[in-house]
């Protein structure tokens, strides 16, 4: 799908988006000729090239909107989404040629920072979309995140059964690393994928941190040799083995929601970034023109 | 209260683990609950009823009988369904307020009450970003654009104001206060162009690039100020220093048939830069009697003369074996007598006060070399002689004196009569009319001074002395900087001087010692990378001679032509 987004009709936008470029370059440098105005915004050519990136940015925009209108017929979101990808990436030219890399504190720099940082958000989505898909496939081994959340709990259901028969001081602590096992959470917890689950050690009375269900493993390993009888060993064998099984599955979950988020935390930039711009534009032009 | 709770365990059918609680309520959850069921998206509160247990949920559904429902009553024998759970009742043991069973139905979602999905919203960023973006940048500086009360306010405090909406810097010349801050001062009415009324309210003595009386202005009419002068550029430039502001029109002189007398410009080399044209004196009636009129002809005419009226030679004065310096007694030195202006380009005007008359004195008694005549008005000065020897010749202690001495003999100096017979008016005025003779006809005026004898009676009426008016300017349309060319590296300023104006060869003060365009060429040519100069580096666009910017524009003349654009 990657590869089509940007190859999409033998890069069609990538020809369109380059001959707009080049065209851009050859404005911009056609404005050597009025001495009384040195290359900017308010020459002519700096006029087309406003309104050629006012234009860009307003209907890059409208992606948004397309991708919401599933019974559209204006294109297929693919060609629209490629468009998109193109077009921005060469708006970032056609703007820059537009300020001529002219910058103050003004409401035009704030117009072209937030543009810029638009396209650069558009670029980090465009690499998660190319990249992360694949590394979610070879994570989540071709089973969905509900699929795993389900033998999770049938793994902690076994558990809680399993454990009734140890001692009350081993089931104690195994219950606790399943009550306080943390999967998610706040944003950054899911993007950061660190594991914040806890266990209570026996006789104590605050949770310490059993991270990649380190403590528990560890805790069932060592009474292993310890175990008097045949049976006890057993039980204890089959619990590090259900535990060892949830350390696997609750990291590959926490890898499916740092993916996950990761694949959708831009646009938390990008849209927000591109109504600012799209204020900030129009301000842009009004205020150039009403101190004309 | 007591609860006991069964639940069906995943091993085996029949086998089941029983919990109890204890408490007001039992809560079923998928955490923080006291009957953990993994998965359940919200939580239970379940409290004995009349008829069963009263069940309330939050945060999710359950169902009951046919109905979908948050709150219910669930009666022995019947069963609540939630997120994979049955819940159904049994008769509690002795001791227990409430039996439970639990059954699980169906496979269950891990959850550990984090969530598992971005919940951030992009709208709400989105609103307060641009409402931001919209406040600062829009309304507060629109505000002071209605309101200068508020602009001021604005401007005066750390908030944000129409300074936002500049573009670029402004030259330092309108950095300053009162300028820079007020946009207002140049962006008079919004959407409008800046129009020239704000240059001018500043700049009242700016001249045009022609005279509009004398030149035809059309080629003017409908530019702006800011045409050619654009504020907020990067890097910061208001004047146009680029040949093509004067190359664009003057290098096509076809294109401008009303310019008398243009000639084609289009860099500055001998091919494409005519010759430059000397503003020359032309004197009016008889030497100059009715004044001068500039002249402006090509330096390369032949016999070329300046017509000052001065008797003078260069090649004398530079002369060591011929004039010394009063002081040091070396020879003189261009600056003895040319003393640049603080614009570098002109020269102090030079006058018998101060640079002739220390050796060209102007006394004309021998008998009191001391007194001198006054000089530049004919009539005071054969006053003055008149005065001085019926004054001498009147007094009869003076006249005795007179006759008793016997003066040293001047050389250029008339020896004048000691004795005289007769009355003392006739004396003295026969003395006065002999020396004013000498003075006018032999040596003293006429050494510098073309004098004309006009032959009338009346002594005042005798003589015409010509008056005398050296050029100042002699390229009215170009500006030259003196002062950096003096810093050539010859040991003798004079030789620098010498470098241009050949004086010491030059033996009549009509000799025209300015050069012209070849000198500057040889340096300057654009065509032969040398120092090369372009058009404004000796020509404005603003001329001295221009129409006052201020009357030009706002003419009746110019308007028309506006409107006839």
């Amino acid at each position: 799908m990657h590869t089509s987004l940007l190859a999409w009709r033998n890069f069609r936008y990538g020809k369109w988006a380059l001959l707009l470029g080049v065209i851009g370059i050859g404005l911009y440098l056609s404005q050597g000729g009025n001495a009384a105005q040195p290359p900017n915004g308010g020459t002519w050519q700096g006029y087309v090239l406003g309104t050629v990136g006012a234009l860009l940015i307003v209907w890059l925009s409208v992606l948004g909107v397309r991708k919401r209108r599933y019974s559209s017929a204006a294109g297929t979101v693919q060609g629209w989404t490629s468009a998109h990808v193109y077009l921005g990436a060469v708006l970032l030219l056609i703007g820059t040629l537009h300020s001529a890399a002219q910058v103050g504190w003004n409401v035009h720099t704030l117009a072209y920072a937030l543009m810029c940082l638009v396209i650069f958000s558009g670029f980090y989505g465009l690499y998660v979309y190319i990249h992360l898909p694949g590394h979610l496939a070879t994570n989540n081994a071709g089973k969905d995140r509900d699929a795993w959340l389900e033998e999770l709990a049938d793994l902690d259901s076994n558990i809680r059964d399993t454990v009734e028969s140890c001692d009350a001081e081993l089931q104690a602590m195994a219950l606790s690393a399943l009550d306080l096992t943390q999967l998610g959470g706040s944003t950054w917890q899911q993007l950061t994928a660190r594991d914040g689950s806890r266990i209570v050690l026996p006789g104590q009375s605050k949770a310490v941190s059993n991270a990649e269900q380190g403590i528990i493993v560890n805790a069932l390993s060592e009474r292993i040799p310890d175990a008097r009888k045949q049976s006890q060993a057993e039980v204890l064998n089959e619990l590090l083995a259900l535990f060892g099984r949830r350390r696997v599955i609750l990291h590959l979950l926490r890898q499916d929601v740092r993916l996950k988020g990761l694949l959708k935390v831009w646009l938390f930039v990008h849209i927000p970034l591109t109504i600012a711009l799209l204020v900030a534009l129009s301000i842009h032009i009004f205020s150039v023109f009403i101190y004309w | 209260m007591y609860f006991l709770v069964r639940r069906q365990t995943g091993r085996g059918s029949g086998e089941a683990l029983e919990n109890e609680y204890q408490g007001n309520e039992l809560t079923l959850g998928s955490s923080d609950a006291m009957v953990l069921l993994p998965g359940l998206a919200g939580s239970l509160q379940l409290k004995p009823s009349k008829g069963g247990v009263q069940v309330v949920a939050k945060g999710m559904e359950f169902q009951l009988g046919d109905k979908t429902q948050r709150k219910g009553t669930l009666p022995p024998g019947e069963t609540l369904s939630v997120g994979g759970y049955e819940l159904s009742l049994f008769e509690a043991p002795s001791g227990f307020e409430l039996g439970l069973l639990v059954r699980r139905t169906g496979p269950v979602k891990a959850s550990f009450g984090g969530a598992m999905e971005l919940a951030f919203s992009s709208r709400r960023l989105s609103w307060a970003l641009a409402l931001v973006v919209l406040a600062i940048f829009l309304i507060l500086p629109l505000a002071g654009v209605f309101q200068p009360d508020v602009a001021q306010a604005l401007r005066s405090s750390p908030l944000p104001d129409d300074g936002l909406w500049s573009s670029g810097p402004l030259v330092a010349a309108h950095d300053t206060s009162g300028v820079s801050e007020d946009c207002q001062a140049c962006h008079t009415t919004p959407f409008v162009m800046v129009e020239d009324a704000a240059c001018l309210e500043c700049h009242r003595g700016m001249t045009e690039h022609v005279d509009i009386a004398l030149h035809p202005a059309e080629a003017f009419a409908g530019e702006r100020c800011a045409t050619c002068h654009r504020e907020h550029n990067e890097p910061e430039q208001l004047v146009r220093l680029d040949n093509g502001l004067c190359v664009d029109c003057h290098a096509t002189p076809a294109d401008w048939p009303g310019a008398e007398g243009m000639e084609a410009v289009s860099a500055f080399t001998t091919a494409a830069h005519p010759e430059f044209r000397l503003g020359l004196l032309t004197p009016q009636g008889p030497g100059g009697a009715h004044g001068w009129k500039l002249e402006r002809v090509r330096a390369d005419q032949p016999d070329l003369q300046e017509r000052s009226n001065l008797k003078f030679t260069h090649a004398v004065h530079l002369d060591v074996e011929k004039v010394q310096d009063e002081a040091s007694g070396e020879a003189l030195v261009c600056a003895s007598c040319h003393v640049p202006k603080d614009d570098g380009e002109h020269f102090e005007e030079i006058s018998m006060d101060a640079h002739c008359r220390s050796c060209h004195g102007l006394s004309f008694d021998v008998f009191d070399p001391e007194l001198e005549l006054p000089h530049g008005d004919l009539r005071a000065a054969i006053t003055a002689m008149e005065a001085h020897f019926i004054r001498e010749f009147t007094d009869p202690d003076l006249r005795a004196e007179r006759a008793g001495q016997k003066p040293r003999r001047v050389p250029g100096k008339r020896y004048a009569a000691a004795s005289c017979e007769g009355t003392g008016l006739d004396c003295g005025r026969a003395e006065a009319l002999k020396e004013a003779e000498y003075q006018f006809e032999q040596t003293g005026c006429i050494t510098c001074h073309e004098v004309m004898d006009t032959g009338a009676a009346d002594i005042f009426d005798r003589w015409y002395v010509q008056p005398i008016r050296i050029t100042a300017d002699w390229y009215p349309k170009g500006v030259f900087d003196h002062t950096s060319h003096l810093s050539l590296a010859w040991d003798e300023t004079t030789e620098v001087c010498e470098a241009c104006h050949a004086a010491s060869a030059s033996d009549d003060a009509r000799d025209i010692l300015i050069p012209g365009e070849d000198n500057c060429l040889s340096c300057h040519a654009e065509d032969k990378g040398l120092t090369a100069v372009g058009c404004v580096g000796c020509h404005a666009f603003h001329q001295r001679d221009g129409s006052l910017s201020l009357q030009a524009r706002s003419s009746p003349h110019a308007k028309l032509e506006q409107q006839g654009e």
